[in-house]
């Protein structure tokens, strides 16, 4: 069988396989797992420049639809369907209403996405993993809620096709053809000659790849629909499906290289204003994160934050710029995946998604402690755990181009990222623990596979980034850039430095041994229970004070809120909402007419006629 | 081979020695400078190894691993930084003495502090480390404004080689080149090493000493070596940014003395601010100052143009 079918035809029949017996969950998400596994061995198969082609006769036109595996496209493969697997092997012990038939659709969806190679297919995937990933989002922890984060993500989801639908079809009507690559290089030839055309074209295509991605001003669904998503699949949510946009803009995105358009400090203006929407997602996300009480809301902000950076580095689309964006792809899949991974354990254990209301829990979970702790550091950009190399480099090529101003913001989110993941890390596993989580049990044998796994990547990929640079490289090259020069696996390049990770992680290493040994030798201690605190000399007991009210966790940053509340005040969600109003009201005048009044609908009809006629004898 | 391993490992050792033992005398001079303009004797400036002493020979309570390894792992970082830093003529490590590994090695220690005293579970270091945080998130932006500004200044990362552009005398070094980025990183310096009017973390007739609160003995002892080591990097880093570096480790100490004799004297005669005052205020002048010193590089020619 061809394997790149077989990338689209596996799936397809694990769902079903799946959906017939979904009433065993055990054997449901066994079957998850097995079809994950079997299409990674598929991806072997797979080379750069593989073609596959079919013809479809529709409406009289012979169209040519196919499949083709450039550099970035199995680059994307690896990585979301490894993830796949360490989520769904996760999820073989976890007990939320994940539906696998329908994870196993958006894995369809997905291969079809990134292998597309007419914009008809393209579109179809887009849908297929839409609306699969939307009825995934029924059935979370509160229902309610969480039929109104999947409304809200189909509303924005429906946008976004509608616009590329209407973008495709601009498009095609030019060029008479529906390859992407004949579409694209369509644009380049027309760039210089009807630049507001292009734009035009292309902002119907960015918008849906925005709000897939989340980016500023189109973020708002995300934290609803991640918060209310079931446990099992958020994961999936923020690491792989907000890849999707990257990749989308990754396909236009070349236009501007060899084109000549006017440049704003050495860059073409359109990716100048996307790099623009990349700065201030990146600082909307972190800022409203360290203001939210709910886990997986704050590490929803945080998902769309670390897209703004991917989209500020791939925007500046130079050697470096591309690397950097991707390879922060790459870490923010890692990192984030072990986070969320983390925190659905937790919300599995101690049954609410509050940080407030948790706390102390590194006592009962300590290998689930480690590996958040270095999702977090790994996070923040913290060496020699994955996160730092790609940061770095997004900053190095900002910099390389003088752009003070966007550096300055993303520095600062870097640095706001620092604050939210400090607090949700104390919420949740430091400070005092609560009496009511004294039965809580680590996580189980799979789920300690899975963490000590992600646990290892996170420190394999820090201090050996070669290995994802060097399919990055070649996937610079097949955009036509020069790729970085490569020195080794152990090396991250750029222009400001060199750095060589596994010499960093010696030093490292070398010093926590010291750091151990003086701990050791110096005077003894002895262990405490966690209510021995120094109290100024009274007795919290006297006043029946709990753990929990001795736990100083709720509005953790509450200073910092008369200092932002300016910036607060401007409510992108309330645009979207009131936008949603009035289509509603629109609608309910309309539905008016409607009365069920024949009479009406004969006085309708006439009216209509009458138009059509008058309309018909005008253009004639 | 080995041989080379080893002596590198005793030069580190060295290395980490003087660092502290720097941090420390610093420490004793500023306690009784203050102690002089407040009209008191003060402790003699030996004062700061005798209490080092005393406390790692004193037994402790502790509040679990977690606690334990977050104190260590707030202290090994920075002696992993101090390897990279290059220390008037000499640099341990001269091939990655990246200056933006040296400022996320250090954030790692802070992160590991938190850890450790967040651990402790006693609100009064949770109060202190969320100010603490507060406050990083005001000095971090005009300090990498500076430091961005740097970048495009001397187009390398390399400490070593921003030290090496600025040899042959005074007019060479980048205080003279970049008088507006100095006088930003010197207010963030008051920032990080935290003394008046950015105490706020530590505030200690207010939070009980906020992250320090559960802190006892050899906790303690850690406490006072990562910010000892903590002081000779961060004025250490500012020394080989703006200040040309030294030809020998002793003007190399001076000129530090000098860095935290500005401070220790702002810290004198200011009162403590309240936390978001601190934080909005690095947001205005320094950042302003930082920005505009990048803009001026950038002016000069500093776009790489790639």
């Amino acid at each position: 069988m061809n394997s790149l079918l077989a990338l689209l035809i596996i799936p397809v029949i694990g769902s079903a396989a799946a959906a017939i017996l979904q009433r065993y969950r055990i054997v449901e998400r066994l079957i998850t797992f097995l079809t994950f596994s079997l299409t990674f061995l598929f991806l072997f198969g797979i080379k750069t420049g593989n073609l596959f082609t079919w013809h479809l006769d529709f409406l009289g036109k012979n169209l040519e639809m196919g499949l083709q595996i450039t550099p970035l496209s199995i680059f994307m493969l690896y990585m979301t369907i490894a993830f796949g697997i360490v989520l769904t092997f996760y999820n073989l012990s976890e007990k939320s209403k994940m539906k696998g038939f329908l994870l196993l659709l958006t894995l369809a969806a997905s291969n079809w996405i990134f292998m597309s190679a007419d914009l008809i297919s393209f579109f179809f995937a887009w849908e297929l993993m839409g609306w699969s990933s939307i009825l995934m989002i029924f059935g979370g922890r509160r229902e309610a809620e969480s039929r109104q984060g999947a409304l809200y993500y189909a509303m924005m989801s429906i946008g976004g096709s509608y616009s590329m639908l209407i973008g495709i079809f601009l498009l095609s009507n030019l060029t008479g053809t529906f390859s992407i690559q004949s579409n694209v290089s369509y644009l380049v030839s027309i760039l210089s000659v009807h630049p507001w055309w292009v734009l035009g074209i292309l902002s119907l295509f960015f918008a849906a790849f925005m709000i897939k991605s989340g980016i500023f001003p189109f973020h708002t669904w995300v934290p609803y629909t991640y918060g209310e998503a079931p446990d099992g699949f958020v994961p999936y949510l923020s690491s792989v499906m907000s890849k999707y946009g990257v990749y989308g803009f990754l396909i236009f995105l070349p236009l501007t290289l060899g084109a000549h358009v006017p440049t704003v400090l050495g860059l073409a203006w359109p990716n100048y204003v996307l790099l623009w929407f990349g700065s201030i997602t990146a600082v909307v996300g972190s800022v409203l994160a360290f203001m939210q009480d709910d886990v997986k809301k704050l590490f929803a902000y945080s998902s769309f934050s670390n897209l703004g950076f991917i989209l500020a580095a791939i925007a500046i689309f130079t050697p470096i710029g591309l690397t950097a964006g991707l390879f922060h792809a790459f870490n923010h899949l890692l990192f984030n995946g072990a986070i969320f991974i983390t925190v659905i354990a937790v919300i599995s254990k101690v049954g609410t998604t509050r940080m407030s209301e948790m706390g102390g829990l590194w006592q009962k979970m300590p290998l689930t402690f480690l590996t958040f702790f270095v999702g977090i550091a790994a996070a923040a950009g913290i060496p020699p755990f994955a996160g730092f190399g790609s940061k770095w480099m997004i900053f190095q090529a900002m910099i390389s181009h003088g752009l003070i101003f966007a550096t300055i913001l993303l520095f600062f989110s870097s640095i706001a990222s620092f604050l939210y993941l400090m607090r949700a890390f104390h919420a949740i596993f430091l400070g005092q623990l609560s009496h009511r989580y004294d039965n809580v049990k680590e996580v189980s044998a799979i789920g300690k596979i899975t963490e000590s796994f992600l646990l290892g990547a996170l420190i394999f990929f820090g201090i050996l980034p070669g290995f994802i640079l060097d399919p990055i490289n070649s996937i610079v090259s097949s955009f036509g850039l020069k790729p970085l020069p490569t020195s080794g696996y152990e090396y991250i390049n750029g222009f400001f430095s060199s750095i060589n990770m596994v010499s960093i992680f010696i030093v490292v290493i070398i010093a926590f041994i010291f750091g151990f040994t003086l701990f050791a030798v110096v005077a003894k201690h002895k262990k405490v229970p966690q209510e021995d605190n120094y109290t100024a000399g009274q007795i919290p007991q006297d006043w029946n004070l709990t753990p929990e009210m001795y736990q100083f966790s709720y509005d953790f940053y509450e200073p910092m809120d008369k200092e932002l509340a300016p910036f607060l005040k401007v409510k992108i969600d309330g645009f979207f909402k009131g936008f949603g109003e009035s289509v509603e009201y629109i609608g309910g005048a309309v539905k008016e007419i409607f009365t069920g009044n024949v009479q009406i609908y004969t006085y309708l009809a006439i009216g209509g006629l009458v138009i059509f006629i008058i309309a018909g004898w005008v253009v004639w | 081979m080995v041989i080379e391993f080893l002596i590198k490992l005793a030069q580190g050792l060295g290395i980490g020695a003087l660092a502290l033992a720097t941090g420390l005398l610093f420490g004793g001079i500023g306690r009784k400078i203050i102690a002089r303009i407040q009209r008191r004797y003060g402790p003699p400036f030996t004062q700061n190894y005798i209490d080092l002493f005393k406390l790692f020979s004193k037994g402790s309570v502790s509040h679990g691993w977690a606690f334990d390894l977050g104190l260590v792992a707030g202290f090994a970082p920075m002696l992993a930084a101090l390897m990279f830093l290059p220390i008037g003529p000499f640099t341990l490590l001269p091939s990655d003495s990246s200056l933006i590994m040296i400022v996320y090695l250090m954030m790692m220690a802070y992160l590991g502090m938190a850890m450790g005293v967040l651990a402790s579970g006693n609100p009064n270091s949770a109060i202190g480390m969320s100010r603490a945080l507060m406050l990083m998130a005001g000095y971090e932006v005009p300090f990498a404004a500076v430091i961005f500004s740097v970048y495009l200044f001397s187009k390398t990362g390399y400490l070593t080689q921003i030290v090496a552009q600025q040899a042959g005398g005074f007019m060479n070094w980048n205080i003279v080149k970049m008088p507006l980025g100095f006088l930003a990183i010197e207010i963030a310096l008051q920032g990080m090493l935290g003394e008046k009017p950015f105490d706020q973390a530590i505030a200690p007739a207010e939070i009980a000493s906020g992250p320090m609160v559960e802190l006892g003995g050899k906790y303690l002892g850690f406490g006072m070596i990562q910010h000892s080591v903590g002081l000779f990097l961060e004025t250490g880093i500012v020394v080989d940014l703006f200040l040309g570096g030294a030809p020998n480790f002793w003007i190399f100490i001076a000129k530090q003395f000098v860095l935290y004799f500005i401070v220790i004297l702002v810290d004198a005669i200011l009162p403590r601010l309240r936390i978001h005052e601190s934080t909005s205020f690095f947001w205005k002048l320094p950042l302003f100052l930082g920005i505009l010193q990048a803009v001026i590089v950038i002016i000069q020619g500093g776009v790489l143009n790639v």
